[in-house]
């Protein structure tokens, strides 16, 4: 009697415990998703024609499996990545974005000293998980639609090759890492140009095409020193990234306010960091000034050419 | 009936250095929440209780776990050392039987001695006057003796099962794995090869006792708790009691 | 009243109980003789089925109840004399009213009235006398007795024996494991003496004019 009811109390137990197990993504970050997506109306202002967040599954790794969120449902599945990461990563035939859930984003953040400026936690909270799930979107967006700098691989190759034991991310990361070849004091007074750029007053268009080529001059003296690689890994990193930055930067003001979306995103515009970090500013600030300049760039804009072109096209005018 | 367990809770109010623990215990806890030890996140001074909590009862889980441990190792080998077993095991007293209540007296001492420190969390809420809090303090706290009641009962078992210095490095291991578990997650996702491979092995292999512990603070402050984490520390806490019955000694 | 047959135990790839047979009547005193090592704590532990026996057979008269005194008594040192009897009694399930009545006739007879001590201030007399103690709860009519005079004074010894004997005219059957020969010759009615596990010699009291230490000293050959 009493070994049959500890059996029974065991198996309800376990049962119990693997049922809610489906369930296992925290409410909080069901909350982000939708939350995420509700901001959709800020993307499209945006205007880049066919970016939408729910277009992309999104797949939160919580350490043990990944939730996928699409279409209004929430699908537990064996980690296609297993490593936290924030990317745009081909499944099968088409591009997902995988994050870590805001608790392993919480918890990676702590452990790697947490976010700057920011208190809750590491640093990291719904209002950073929320712009990172749009910025790892726009790479899906991205990666699906266009051949970027002309290269288009398909989510199929690119799923096939990590299948075959290819390694994810691309070239431009290990060309790119510190020691880059690029001169700190070039970089640095191209990005207090750009900075001057989106501080100087919209209407004073004169002023900023001014500053741009002034921008634009220093820019092609420095890339003359460089090698081809690397020249073409920034240029790259600063179309992807710098645009991807861009959509970030755009949702977090909505969600985060004016005040915060300064902090985080204009403030530190000019600052120089060794790696990819600087382009993510450098593009981010290029979107920033073809807004001042043209607010209907990105009608032509395909990520067909580096953004230095699109500005020194509409620089000009 | 209960007397086995009756004696073996007896012996540890009796004994003093079972105060002294739980004094130095309750004395962190309240000094963290008292605010002359201050807790700060990025250099900013955290103060308010909502996020205090998941903070200290951390802290009172490790605390409380480590205590559990101490409390449970030696309990049954000791018996079984000074051979007051002979006595008990000569009076038609069953193993599981005995076994069964000098655990029980283990896991009511450790979670006698997590609720002092806990008491620590209550005043502090009667303090600052969170009556929701303290309200919720009470069933808060049969969410959160969960795992340290699991630890408990898993110490019981590997001194049934192994010798004293392996029981008490697994146990200890078991614990701390536990109530580590997010880190644990974290750094597997980070680190590659073996590492990542034994990080695995041993988030599969542990209970995820500080996912169980932490919906009690969720449920202190009124957020709404995961049951998925409340029942993975039932059910160690389950698995615990039946390696109590399933482990025997040969030898009285 | 107890019937052993063939006993075997085996401790490490080592027979220190081998093929061991003997019984104990009713009312008798029957004594376990032999030198350390000789395997008498075992084949009580093996009576009393603290360790599995490897071999042969125990046979106990049915619903007998035992009373043990331990060799080496040792009882949780924060507990009173009086506090050890309850506990055990408890695990008995011996009613407390009777517990309340048997306990202090038991710990008088055992000379421990002064119920406030704890046991860790016990000497090892008023220990082996409160082990006597706990045996005797229940009034069971089988006591076994493992070295019951180890470490007493003379005087604890000749107490002892005094209550030994004063059981056996109560019709208590006794079994003492002991190597202090006087004190079993005194009191016992038969016995068996051990070697390496063995029986070599069934002693009855009184069957020979040589004294027991002649007898142990012939068969054991002065060591074991």
């Amino acid at each position: 009697m009493y070994k049959a009811a500890m059996c029974i109390l065991g198996a309800a137990l376990l049962s119990a415990w693997l049922f809610t197990g489906n369930q296992g993504i925290s409410e909080e970050n069901k909350k982000i998703y939708k939350e995420a997506v509700d901001l959709q109306e800020q993307a499209d202002t945006l205007g880049f024609e066919g970016f939408c967040l729910a277009d992309y599954p999104v797949a939160m790794y919580d350490g043990t499996s990944d939730y996928v969120f699409y279409r209004g449902k929430i699908e537990k599945r064996t980690p296609v990545l297993q490593t936290f990461a924030g990317t745009a990563y081909p499944v099968e035939d088409h591009f997902e974005v995988i994050i870590p859930t805001l608790e392993q984003f919480d918890h990676l953040m702590a452990l790697t000293g947490g976010v700057e400026g920011v208190v809750s936690g590491s640093g990291y909270g719904p209002l950073e998980q929320k712009a990172a799930i749009w910025h790892e979107a726009f790479h899906a967006y991205q990666l699906t639609d266009f051949a970027i700098l002309g290269e288009k691989t398909t989510a199929e190759e690119m799923y096939e090759e990590l299948e075959n034991g290819g390694q994810a991310g691309n070239s431009e990361n290990d060309v790119l890492k510190d020691g880059d070849g690029v001169r700190q004091t070039d970089m640095e007074k191209e990005m207090k140009l750009l900075k001057k750029a989106v501080e100087t007053d919209p209407s004073a268009i004169d002023e900023i095409q001014r500053i741009v080529l002034e921008y634009s001059e220093c820019r092609r003296r420095r890339m003359e020193g460089m090698e081809k690689a690397a020249r073409d890994a920034e240029i790259r990193c600063e179309l992807t990234e710098g645009t991807a930055y861009y959509v970030e930067a755009s949702v977090y003001r909505t969600a985060a306010g004016e005040k915060a979306y300064k902090e985080r995103y204009l403030e530190n515009l000019d600052t120089y960091e060794g790696g990819r970090g600087k382009y993510y500013r450098t593009g981010f600030a290029k979107c920033l000034i073809l807004d001042r300049l043209n607010p209907n760039w990105k009608e032509t804009f395909d990520f067909t050419r580096g953004l230095d072109k699109v500005l020194e096209e509409y620089g000009r005018k | 009936m209960m007397g086995i367990m009756k004696n073996a809770l007896r012996e540890r109010l009796r004994r003093k250095d079972i105060y002294v623990v739980m004094g130095i215990g309750l004395l962190i806890v309240l000094l963290c929440m008292s605010g002359t030890v201050t807790l700060s996140i990025d250099g900013v001074p955290v103060t308010d209780i909502s996020m205090l909590l998941p903070f200290v009862l951390n802290a009172v889980s490790v605390i409380g776990g480590g205590i559990a441990v101490a409390l449970s190792l030696r309990t049954i080998p000791n018996e079984y050392e000074k051979k007051t077993s002979h006595l008990v095991w000569m009076r038609g007293i069953s193993q599981k039987n005995y076994h069964g209540q000098l655990a029980l007296a283990n896991v009511i001492s450790s979670a006698a001695a997590v609720f002092v420190l806990y008491a620590g969390v209550m005043i502090f809420a009667g303090i600052k006057g969170e009556t929701d809090v303290l309200l919720r303090s009470i069933p808060g706290f049969l969410i959160f003796v969960c795992g340290t009641a699991g630890v408990s009962l898993f110490t019981s078992a590997m001194s049934l099962a192994l010798p004293g210095m392996a029981a008490g490095a697994v146990s200890v291991a078991v614990m701390l794995a536990g109530t580590m578990q997010p880190l644990l997650r974290t750094l597997s996702g980070i680190v590659s090869g073996v590492s990542r491979g034994i990080l695995r092995g041993i988030l599969i292999l542990t209970p995820d006792l500080y996912a169980a512990e932490s919906q009690a603070g969720e449920f202190l402050v009124g957020n709404q708790v995961d049951i998925h984490s409340i029942l993975g520390g039932m059910l160690f806490l389950y698995a615990g009691a039946m390696m109590i019955t399933v482990f025997q000694k040969k030898e009285a | 009243m107890l019937k052993c047959e063939h006993l075997r135990k085996v401790y490490q790839k080592k027979n220190v109980v081998e093929d061991l047979s003997f019984s104990v009547k009713k009312g008798e005193v029957f004594a376990l003789l032999g030198s350390n090592g000789a395997g008498k704590t075992t084949t009580i532990k093996m009576i009393l089925n603290l360790i599995p026996k490897d071999g042969g057979n125990i046979r106990r008269e049915k619903d007998v109840q035992m009373g043990y005194s331990p060799e080496t008594p040792y009882f949780h040192p924060f507990l009173t004399g009086q506090e050890v009897l309850e506990f055990y009694g408890g695990l008995q399930r011996i009613k407390k009213e009777e517990l309340k009545r048997r306990i202090p006739e038991l710990l008088q007879r055992a000379g421990l009235s002064k119920s406030s001590t704890k046991v860790k201030h016990y000497s090892k007399g008023m220990l082996q006398r409160l082990a006597l103690a706990q045996a005797l709860l229940g009034d069971p009519q089988f006591l076994i007795l493992d070295e019951p005079t180890a470490g007493l004074d003379a005087m604890g010894r000749l107490e002892m024996m005094h209550t030994i004997q004063a059981l056996k005219e109560e019709g208590k059957t006794i079994l003492i494991n002991s190597h202090i020969l006087n004190d079993i010759e005194r009191v016992c009615d038969r016995g068996i003496i051990l070697k390496s596990g063995r029986l070599i010699y069934e002693w009855e009291n009184g069957e020979s004019e040589k004294s027991l230490e002649e007898i142990f000293v012939e068969q054991i050959g002065g060591t074991d």
